[in-house]
C-alpha cells in the first residue's frame, strides 16, 4: 500500500483538504466552499468563547495526515483564536490560510476567495510525495454505536480478533469509552502493561465512576434496552470484546498519540472538582473525533442496532454483529458479522475479512461511509478541567 | 394428517459460559418453545422472547448475581423462574452503589429511564 508522506514525518492515506469554521457565523460559507471543490471537506467548532479542548481538537484535526492543507473561515469577531490556530497548523509544514468573512467581503466574496484557496491546496495535494506503507504505519480507533446484544457475540469479538492480528502487525490501536467498562475493572486490570498504565488505568476508573455518581446514570440507552442489553455490565463485558486480547501500553489523554505499536486505551473523562460537569462523548461522532485528532488514521465501528454514521477526516469502517440489521440497512455495512450468530461464518473468519479490509481501505479503497457521502462531526465545548488535554 | 409424537424442535438460544444462569435468544421465541443448554438439559421458555433477550437457564433467588460472560451482569431484583424473560423488570446493575446497600435501592439508572 501506499500513503502520503507529510513533511512532518507523518503518514496519511486520504489527501484531504480541510475547511475549517471557527465560529457558527463562518458555518455556511465553509460548506459552500468545501462542496464545490472535491476532495475539500469543511468541519469546525460552532462556539463563539474560547474553549481550550475544541481549539486543540481543530489545531489536531487539520494536522492529522489525512489532511494536505487547510482553510480556515472565521467571521472575525470570535473569540476562537484563529491566527492561533493557523500557526499551530503550519508548524507541522502544512499551509494554513485564513480568511476572515468580515474582512473579505461576506458571503459571496468569501465563497469565490475560498474556493479559489481550497483549489489551490487540492492541487498542491496532488503532488504530495507518496511512499510504501505497511499496517505498521496505521494508528486504528475503535468505537461501537447502537450496540445490543448481539455486539458482544459477533462485531466486537471479530474486531477483537482483527485488533489483535493489528498489533502483532505492528499497528497502534486506541479503543476508549472508560465509563462503559464499568463492571469490567478486574479483567481491566489484568490487561495493563506495565505498573504506570495501571496507574493510570485505576485514575480514569475512579473518575469514571465519580462521573456516573454525579450524573446518577448509566451508559445504557434506550436502543441498547430494546436490543436486549440490560445492565451496564453486560454492555461493558461486550464492548471490551473490540479491544481484542493484547495488554494495554499506554493510557492517552485527547489529542494525545501512541508512542508506538500496541493496544492503547483513550482516558476523556475529567476531573470532577469543577461546577461545570461535561459528558465524556455526547454522541459516537465526538467520540470518534477524539480518536481521529488522537491520530487515528481509519475507525472500526461495530454496531448491532445499526449506525448510519461517517466521519470527516477519517474513513469508517462499520461492522454490525446483528444479521437482521445487517439485510436491513446493507448498504451501510462493510462487514456483516451477522452470520457469527445464525452460525454460517466464525469470529475468525470475520476478523480476517476485517483485518484485509483495513489494508484495502489504506489503500484508498472507499468505505460505504464515504460512498455514501457520510462526513458527521460533532467537537462540543468540553469547559475548564472536564477534560483533560494529553 | 396424523399427529405423530416428534422429539420438540429445539430453539436457538446460547449459554455463554458454563457458570452463566442466563441463555441469550438466537431467534424469536415463543411460550413453550425449548432451548438446549450447552451444559445439559434443556429449558422451556416460558414467554414471548426476542432476538437477542435473556431468558433464565435455572431458577434464581432474589439477590443472586446474575452471571452471563461467567461474570455477573447484576442481581436480581426478585425470584426468577427458569425459563423467565431476564431484563429490566427482574434484573439490576450491581455497579452505582454502595456495596451495604441493597438490591432495590435507588442506585443509578439507565439513561432516559
Amino acid at each position: 500500500m501506499k500513503g502520503y508522506l507529510r513533511k512532518d514525518g507523518r503518514i496519511g492515506i486520504r489527501n484531504h483538504v480541510a475547511v475549517i469554521y471557527t465560529v457558527e457565523c463562518a458555518h455556511h460559507v465553509a460548506d459552500k466552499i468545501a462542496e464545490s471543490v472535491p476532495g475539500a471537506e469543511s468541519f469546525g467548532f460552532s462556539g463563539c468563547y474560547q474553549d481550550p479542548y475544541a481549539f486543540r481538537m481543530l489545531v489536531e484535526l487539520a494536522k492529522h495526515p489525512n489532511v494536505a492543507g487547510a482553510l480556515i473561515i472565521g467571521l472575525g469577531c470570535e473569540s476562537t483564536d484563529k491566527e492561533r490556530l493557523a500557526a499551530e497548523i503550519t508548524t507541522s509544514g502544512k499551509r494554513a490560510e485564513l480568511l476572515r468573512i468580515q474582512e473579505t467581503g461576506g458571503t459571496l466574496a468569501t465563497i469565490e476567495l475560498g474556493r479559489q484557496i481550497a483549489a489551490e491546496l487540492i492541487r498542491e495535494a496532488e503532488s504530495a510525495e507518496t511512499v510504501d506503507i505497511g499496517y505498521q504505519d496505521l494508528i486504528i480507533g475503535i468505537e461501537c454505536g447502537g450496540s445490543d446484544s448481539t455486539s458482544g457475540l459477533s462485531a466486537n469479538p471479530a474486531t477483537g480478533w482483527a485488533v489483535d492480528r493489528l498489533v502483532e502487525a505492528g499497528a497502534s490501536v486506541i479503543f476508549s469509552e472508560l465509563p462503559e467498562l464499568l463492571g469490567c475493572e478486574t479483567y481491566l486490570r489484568g490487561r495493563s502493561g506495565t505498573p504506570e498504565v495501571a496507574a493510570m488505568l485505576e485514575n480514569g476508573l475512579v473518575r469514571a465512576r465519580e462521573l456516573g455518581n454525579r450524573l446518577k446514570t448509566f451508559s445504557v440507552s434506550v436502543g441498547n434496552e430494546d436490543g436486549g442489553l440490560t445492565t451496564i455490565e453486560e454492555k461493558s463485558l461486550g464492548a471490551l470484546c473490540k479491544a481484542g486480547t493484547k495488554p494495554i501500553s499506554g493510557i492517552l489523554k485527547p489529542a494525545g498519540r501512541p508512542n508506538g505499536p500496541g493496544l492503547f486505551l483513550l482516558d476523556k473523562v475529567g476531573h470532577l472538582d469543577t461546577e461545570q460537569l461535561t459528558l465524556y462523548e455526547e454522541n459516537d461522532n465526538d467520540g470518534l473525533i477524539t480518536l481521529i485528532a488522537s491520530g487515528a488514521h481509519i475507525l472500526l465501528f461495530t454496531t448491532g442496532r445499526g449506525s448510519v454514521v461517517g466521519s470527516v477526516i477519517a474513513p469508517v469502517v462499520k461492522i454490525c454483529g446483528n444479521p437482521y440489521t445487517c439485510r436491513r440497512m446493507g448498504d451501510d455495512i462493510d462487514i456483516d458479522a451477522g452470520g457469527i450468530i445464525e452460525a454460517v461464518k466464525t469470529v475468525e473468519e470475520v476478523g480476517a475479512a476485517l483485518f484485509e479490509l483495513i489494508g484495502r481501505v489504506a489503500e484508498g479503497v472507499l468505505t460505504k461511509a464515504e460512498q455514501l457521502g457520510h462526513k458527521e462531526y460533532s467537537i462540543p465545548y468540553k469547559p475548564g478541567r472536564a477534560c483533560d488535554i494529553g | 394428517m396424523s399427529k405423530s409424537k416428534q422429539t420438540p424442535i429445539m430453539k436457538k438460544a446460547i449459554l455463554l459460559h458454563q457458570d452463566d444462569h442466563v441463555l441469550t435468544a438466537l431467534e424469536e421465541l415463543k411460550p413453550g418453545d425449548r432451548a438446549a443448554v450447552a451444559t445439559g438439559g434443556t429449558v422451556e421458555v416460558r414467554e414471548h422472547i426476542r432476538f437477542g433477550h435473556k431468558f433464565a437457564a435455572q431458577d434464581i433467588a432474589q439477590g443472586q448475581p446474575v452471571c452471563k460472560y461467567g461474570v455477573p451482569i447484576g442481581a436480581a431484583l426478585r425470584p426468577i423462574r427458569q425459563g423467565e424473560h431476564v431484563h429490566l423488570h427482574n434484573l439490576k446493575s450491581l455497579q452505582g452503589r454502595e456495596e451495604n446497600e441493597g438490591i432495590s435501592s435507588q442506585g443509578w439508572s439507565n439513561r432516559h429511564t
